[in-house]
């Protein structure tokens, strides 16, 4: 092809990039700020005054925070610590009991938090005897740590297994017991990872509406206060009011952290586990950590458990029996839901892998500032509410030119560029790895920058487009915080129709909806490692 | 003998990794392990240090068997090939950090800790962070740190290689400086013979997990002993007469510009100029030889035509 043909394809194949990320992640957030800030033409901030109104909210909010920033760091500490001293079988373990939490619904486990500990409580009305409403603060700090806690402790473990080995070799051959390095060394060291995780825990529980919907009974916080401002009282002005408020606190903390975000996010998938270190399982503070974590491990499976047994059994005068009903029931809802949902999901994860692949090829090899604004925008999606996201979109595109409310299309839009950030990462990871002079020798060789892409940037990126594309699907199929105001009725997706049902008290059939979403990440997630693993071994073989 | 090692073995897999690997060592002795990359050496030194657990084997250190202790209950230090030392602590709270375990009080432990940053030159490094110090002042901390807890046996794992050539030097004479100024029993692992020569009393020759050779270093370049410690160590002309292995070592070779008595004609195929020394590559009646030279003002010329005076000498 001639190369001014060629340079044409180039250059409109970043414009492209820009422009969409310009209009799908930056005009939208403009305009949940111009909706909250701006009232004909001039600034009019009267509607922040449910600060003052409603500071209960605000407290609700940031109460509940520090209690699950508090907990599910603690948690994901002992986890990490645990795994990272275990032996390999038990580190596989533990990594496939928190990959079940990353795989399913953020709200999954207040489900069987309520069938569990709720009024009729399989454990507390069942066994013990008790009749304790399950709902409220407590309830709402106890899941949303039972949730967060899998995702810090996998960052955790990623951040641990970066470190030199030599560093507890070393303690260990100066005299340290197993007590003296977990607090000399292992501790210390992890602290930068620590507060990562604490920043995330915060912004990710304040920008939760789903658990304190199911879960909070009348306990309210800003983001369900969000949701509902939408839902209930169509007052989108207050709910961008909200969200925007929702939204300083994260960037606050996302723009003094961006640096470790960024070193962090891309170690989600590195589980490599390599050599284990060689420590003594003793010591009072390493028994103190294995208790911990493995209590909240069997927490983990009971509530996951019980999501299945729920989905399978019913309740007839006090006694347990095994049923299909709840599967017949769910039949109408699901049908056409899935296929939809998989569809979405699918689109997604591939779309966003694509485009961030090729954004971080523009930002980082061929070092266009302009890109590197944009990988910044980019990152945007990552740390705001999901709400924010969603409410975004309708303000963005309910009129001409962009006219796409109510269609599939702003769907498939918004979870694909909300994965983009996680999808940047993992691109920029991978370009950094490969060898600028391999890139150079295409142009030395006489091969326009289009062929650098073609021939180079995507065959050697293709394994982590794969992550890319399986994290992307995973996560859209399990999102349900931006989406939830763009879908019209007729083509719900899965999470929302799961909500919807267990908001509406039909326990058995959420709990179906749980598990089919959970299966299906799960053979999604499963296909790819064991993609991974036959590759892997026709290596060895040649 | 202070230090014991016999039979010591270690699997990885069905692998023999180290075999049957024994050795001695006199106390305040420096020895180096030396061997080809792969040869099993730093395994040695981790089994020594506990990070290993070998198959079989024992070592008695100063007459008590330690195999059966864990690294922190062995009398025994180890400085790593990348130093290990702690990013999250001072200089000086990396030396006296081993003194913890030792119920050592804070002041006498601060104390301490800088009489031996005294003594391994960094006065002053106290309070600096371990990411602002160089290469060598990270392993004079390294040494330091080891050296506070009074182990009865230091091990140092290829102390030179993340060094660069003049560094190394200067690491060289001050890690034999200290260690003869503590007079602390040393073992040492390295893949390069010059650090083996320059520093150690005697070196223990591995490859394939096996002992080729314990020796002194000069023995061990002179008598090498087997087909292995003569082609690894230094570099020699070898020839097979009679199916026997005979070798002369390059700076063996006398080169004349004339002839003289019992020597040899030959022609220079290729001179390769090194600095210091000058290589040639000579043709003979039945030989190809190598031979080396001190850099002189005139050196030969290839084309040239020389008379060479040397003997091969049988491998024992």
């Amino acid at each position: 092809m001639p190369n001014k043909f060629l340079d044409i394809i180039d250059k409109l194949l970043m414009l492209l990039i820009l422009l969409s990320i310009l209009v799908f992640i930056l005009y939208p957030f403009i305009s949940v700020f111009k909706t909250a800030l701006v009232e004909n033409g001039s600034i009019e901030l009267s509607h922040f005054s449910i600060i003052k109104q409603e500071s209960y909210l605000i407290k609700n909010s940031l109460t509940t925070g520090i209690y699950t920033t508090i907990l599910s760091t603690l948690f994901s500490i002992m986890i990490a610590i645990y795994y990272y001293m275990s032996t390999d079988r038990v580190k596989k373990i533990i990594m496939g009991i928190l990959m079940l939490t990353i795989i399913s619904p953020p709200f999954v486990t207040s489900l069987s938090y309520i069938k569990l500990f709720g009024k009729r409580g399989l454990i507390t009305y069942g066994i013990l005897g008790l009749s304790i409403s399950p709902y409220g603060q407590l309830g709402i700090v106890l899941m949303q740590s039972l949730g967060f806690t899998s995702m810090n402790a996998i960052l955790l473990i990623g951040y641990l297994g970066q470190l030199d080995k030599t560093f507890i070799e070393s303690a260990r051959s100066l005299g340290a017991k197993t007590t003296d390095i977990i607090k000399d060394i292992i501790l210390p060291l992890m602290k930068p990872a620590i507060t990562v995780v604490m920043l995330l825990s915060f912004i990710r529980s304040l920008s939760d509406f789903s658990t304190p919907r199911i879960i909070g009974g009348a306990f309210n916080v800003l983001a369900t206060e969000a949701y509902l401002s939408v839902i209930a009282k169509g007052d989108i002005r207050r709910a961008a009011t909200i969200s925007l408020i929702l939204f300083i606190p994260a960037m606050i903390v996302f723009m003094l952290y961006i640096k470790r975000f960024q070193s962090l996010s891309t170690t989600q998938h590195g589980t490599s586990s390599g050599e284990g270190i060689s420590v003594k399982k003793e010591g009072f503070l390493y028994n103190l950590i294995k208790i911990g974590a493995i209590f909240f491990l069997v927490w983990i499976l009971i509530q996951y458990a019980s999501i299945i047994m729920s989905a399978f059994t019913d309740m007839y005068q006090g006694k347990l029996y095994f049923t299909l009903d709840h599967f017949r029931e769910s039949k109408l809802s699901i049908l056409d839901v899935f296929p939809r949902t998989i569809f979405v999901s699918f689109i997604s994860g591939i779309t966003s892998s694509v485009i961030g692949l090729i954004l971080e090829y523009y930002a980082f090899i061929r070092n266009y500032k302009s890109a590197k604004i944009m990988d910044f925008i980019a990152t945007m999606p990552y740390i705001v509410p999901g709400t924010f996201f969603g409410i975004g979109y309708i303000l963005a595109f309910n009129k001409p030119p962009l006219e796409l409310t109510g269609t599939l299309l702003i769907v498939i839009l918004n979870v694909t560029f909300r994965q983009l950030p996680f999808a940047s990462k993992i691109g920029y990871s991978t370009l950094s790895q490969i060898n600028k002079d391999t890139i150079n020798s295409v142009k030395d060789l006489g091969g326009h920058n289009f062929y650098v892409i073609k021939d180079i940037i995507f065959p050697l990126s293709k394994s982590s487009l794969y992550i890319s594309f399986v994290n992307g699907f995973t996560s859209t199929m399990t999102t349900i915080g931006s989406i939830i105001f763009l879908v019209y009725p007729q083509q719900k997706l899965a999470t929302m129709v799961m909500f919807d049902v267990i908001e509406s008290g039909k326990y058995g059939v959420g709990s179906v909806i749980a598990f089919l979403i959970i299966l299906t990440c799960l053979i999604v997630n499963g296909l790819y490692y064991f993609l991974l693993s036959r590759k892997g071994k026709a290596k060895n073989v040649s | 003998m202070y230090l014991k090692v016999s039979g010591l073995t270690k699997m990885y897999g069905d692998k023999k990794v180290v075999d049957n690997v024994s050795f001695e060592a006199e106390k305040g002795s420096m020895t180096c392990i030396l061997g080809p990359s792969g040869s099993g050496k730093t395994t040695i030194l981790r089994c020594l240090g506990g990070f290993e657990t070998p198959e079989l084997g024992s070592v008695v250190l100063n007459g008590i068997e330690i195999l059966n202790l864990g690294p922190e209950e062995r009398p025994i230090s180890t400085v790593f090939q990348s130093y290990g030392l702690f990013p999250h602590m001072s200089v000086i709270e990396n030396v006296i950090y081993g003194l913890k375990f030792k119920n050592i009080a804070k002041k006498e432990a601060f104390k301490e800790g800088q009489e031996i940053l005294d003594m391994v030159g960094l006065k002053g490094y106290e309070n600096r962070r371990i990411n602002q110090l160089s290469g060598g002042e990270q392993q004079r901390v390294a040494l330091a740190r080891s050296l506070v807890v009074k182990p009865n046996l230091l091990l140092l794992d290829e102390p030179f290689s993340n060094l660069d050539a003049k560094l190394k030097l200067v690491m060289r004479e001050e890690v034999q400086r200290i260690q003869s100024l503590f007079d602390i029993t040393t073992i040492f692992v390295t893949h390069d013979q010059e650090d083996a020569f320059a520093v150690a009393d005697q070196i223990v020759l591995i490859n394939k997990g096996k002992i080729e050779q314990i020796s002194p270093p000069m023995e061990i370049y002179h008598n090498p002993k087997g087909k292995f410690p003569l082609q690894f160590i230094g570099r020699s002309n070898i020839k097979v007469i009679d199916g026997k292995i005979k070798f002369v070592r390059p700076e063996a070779i006398k080169i004349h510009d004339r002839l003289k008595e019992d020597t040899v004609k030959g022609i220079i195929e290729k001179r390769i100029f090194k600095g210091a020394i000058v290589e040639y590559h000579i043709l003979t009646k039945d030989d190809k030889l190598i031979a080396t030279e001190l850099s002189r003002d005139n050196i030969y010329n290839e084309d040239d035509i020389v008379y060479l005076e040397y003997k091969y000498r049988d491998l024992i």
